[in-house]
């Protein structure tokens, strides 16, 4: 008896998590997959069966799901490689023994905890085309500016920015953990040696941060893929379709057209996009 | 010579760190000030060019939001939600985060499928739940939303105790067990006063992504069960953006997280990571 219970309990003590886990995944799951082989409308209630028709279109001829996917994959891109060099430059402001580093360790965590939701839409006022202070601010500095959010050409850009504000903390704080723990030996016989600081940071900072730096752009691009919320709030995926990224196209197709069939069919097509992309990326990082 | 010149070295480059350091600061923190001096703006004072910084305060913009919006059944709403999801939670991750670090249930596998649901897009988990609680009559229901933030912040919950767990020395509780104490008195006694501030830790971040939490709430409720991101949210009119008033409800949608981000300060990293950086 003693011996049955030591050997379920483990199991026991995982079941309700287990049940949530799976039960709320496997079963909508399941209807999705469903739905995904009809053309369910909740407008107009049409909902047949029409096999793979939803996937061969998605990935045959909705050229705006392709423009979509690219414009998220450029959007990850760009986004990063403002964030990734920015959070570095500050988890090295962080790692030097400065007056007021606290305060201003405290100050970065800030952009982190503020709903997008709430801040980007006070980063729509602050991109306004006419009383925006931004616009305001860059044309005081350099005598013209963008119409930022009301360009389409700009307005990816809007978003990039705003997205490297609020999340170039995150990466640095990750980058900060990494520097603090860098042994100190390897820099001492670089200082006898002669080396420049930009030599030790070449050969020595950068190659022993590599795996944290990995670290920091997988849970950047894993997010940055299924980037909503800003686009919500700043852009409405506009002007035009220019900021309209796979999940605000999702959006639409789902919500504001009601085809539930075919956004089903996207839906899983993401899915196994973003899983398949994180299982080959975080069984990496489980490995560091 | 030379040591002199590195001393100059050395204050020009401490000198351009802290101008960095203010400038980075200011960067940061200019869109909270913004956001907070246009939320005690009269409109005319917002629709300007130059944009003001020196103008009459008023709190118009506060009152509107808590007399004209639906502010305060959002908060209700939201509270609900957070408390809720928090109440279900931390029970039970507890229970499997403790059987993950001391068993190795499943050999890691499930553990690692786990944190897959964590990285779902929400969008695309989304549309089946709406057709579920469309036809089980949970639109509009503080219930589903309840649901899908347990359901996105269990395996965040479990990957970040699993980590605590794994801090507590086995000693401790195998000493307890062999002086004559059941397991489960072992994880009360000595394992559960252990944790107790990693709960805490768990909870505060449980609380800071349902209460930001905003894609859900939008496409599952429309006005009973309406969250404050979703107030927020819904300042568009025909003559264009509130700008005051909505100001006004991100200031109040924003601040209180940021209590709670001091309180966790040390935490922030080892939570936004699940516990992969410490």
């Amino acid at each position: 008896m003693k011996l049955n219970k030591e050997r379920y309990m483990p199991w026991l003590l995982v079941l309700p998590a287990l049940i949530i886990v799976f039960g709320f995944t496997l079963y909508p799951l399941f209807h999705a997959v469903y739905f995904s082989t009809r053309n369910t409308d909740l407008k107009t209630n049409i909902d047949d069966f029409i096999g793979v028709d939803n996937y061969r279109y998605a990935l045959n001829y909705d050229s705006t799901l392709a423009d979509s996917v690219i414009k998220t994959l450029m959007f990850a891109i760009g986004s990063l490689s403002i964030q990734m060099p920015l959070g570095l430059g500050i988890a090295l402001l962080l790692n030097r023994e400065i007056k007021g580093q606290r305060v201003f360790r405290a100050i970065i965590t800030l952009p982190l905890v503020a709903a997008p939701i709430a801040i980007g839409q006070v980063w729509r006022y602050m991109y306004h085309y006419e009383f925006g202070v931004i616009k305001y601010a860059v044309s005081l500095l350099f005598g013209t500016s963008p119409n930022w959010t009301a360009d389409p050409n700009w307005a990816m850009v809007s978003i990039m920015i705003y997205d490297s504000w609020q999340w170039a903390p995150f990466v640095a704080l990750i980058l900060l953990a990494g520097l603090q723990s860098l042994p100190p030996e390897p820099y001492e016989s670089a200082t006898i040696y002669g080396a420049s600081a930009l030599q030790k940071f070449r050969y020595i900072t950068l190659p022993k941060m590599r795996p944290l730096i990995t670290l920091a752009a997988i849970f950047r691009i894993i997010d940055l893929l299924k980037t909503y919320d800003p686009i919500a709030a700043i852009t409405w995926g506009g002007p035009g379709r220019a900021t309209e990224l796979i999940s605000y196209y999702l959006y639409r197709v789902g919500f504001y057209y009601f085809w539930i069939g075919y956004a089903s069919a996207i839906s899983l097509l993401f899915l196994y996009a973003v899983i398949i992309f994180t299982t080959v990326t975080l069984q990496r990082i489980a490995r560091l | 010579m030379v040591y002199i010149s590195r001393k100059i070295k050395n204050a020009v480059g401490n000198a351009l760190c802290h101008f960095a350091v203010i400038i980075v600061s200011l960067i940061t923190i200019f869109p909270l000030a913004w956001m907070f001096m246009t939320s005690i703006k009269m409109e005319y004072d917002i629709l300007t060019l130059p944009p003001k910084f020196l103008f009459e305060p008023t709190f118009d913009n506060y009152l509107f939001v808590f007399e004209r919006s639906k502010f305060i059944p959002g908060l209700i709403n939201s509270l609900t939600v957070v408390l809720a999801t928090i109440a279900i939670t931390i029970p039970i991750s507890t229970l499997a985060a403790y059987s993950f670090a001391r068993f190795n249930v499943g050999g890691g596998h499930l553990q690692f499928y786990v944190l897959t649901v964590r990285m779902f897009p929400p969008i695309a988990a989304i549309v089946p739940f709406f057709v579920i609680f469309r036809n089980m009559g949970l639109l509009d229901n503080v219930l589903a939303l309840i649901l899908l933030n347990t359901l996105f912040n269990l395996p965040f919950t479990i990957w970040l105790l699993y980590g605590f767990f794994r801090e507590i020395p086995q000693d401790l509780e195998e000493a307890a067990t062999i002086e004559g104490s059941t397991r489960f008195e072992a994880f009360r006694e000595i394992v559960l006063p252990l944790i107790a501030p990693a709960l805490a830790v768990a909870a505060i971040f449980t609380c800071l992504f349902t209460w930001n939490e905003f894609l859900f709430a939008f496409i599952l409720t429309r006005s009973e069960a309406i969250t404050v991101t979703r107030v927020v949210s819904g300042f568009w009119t025909e003559r264009g953006m509130l700008w005051g008033p909505l100001s006004a409800a991100a200031s109040l949608c924003v601040i209180p997280m940021f209590i709670f981000a001091m309180l966790v300060q040390r935490y922030i990293v080892r939570g936004l990571t699940f516990g992969a950086v410490k």
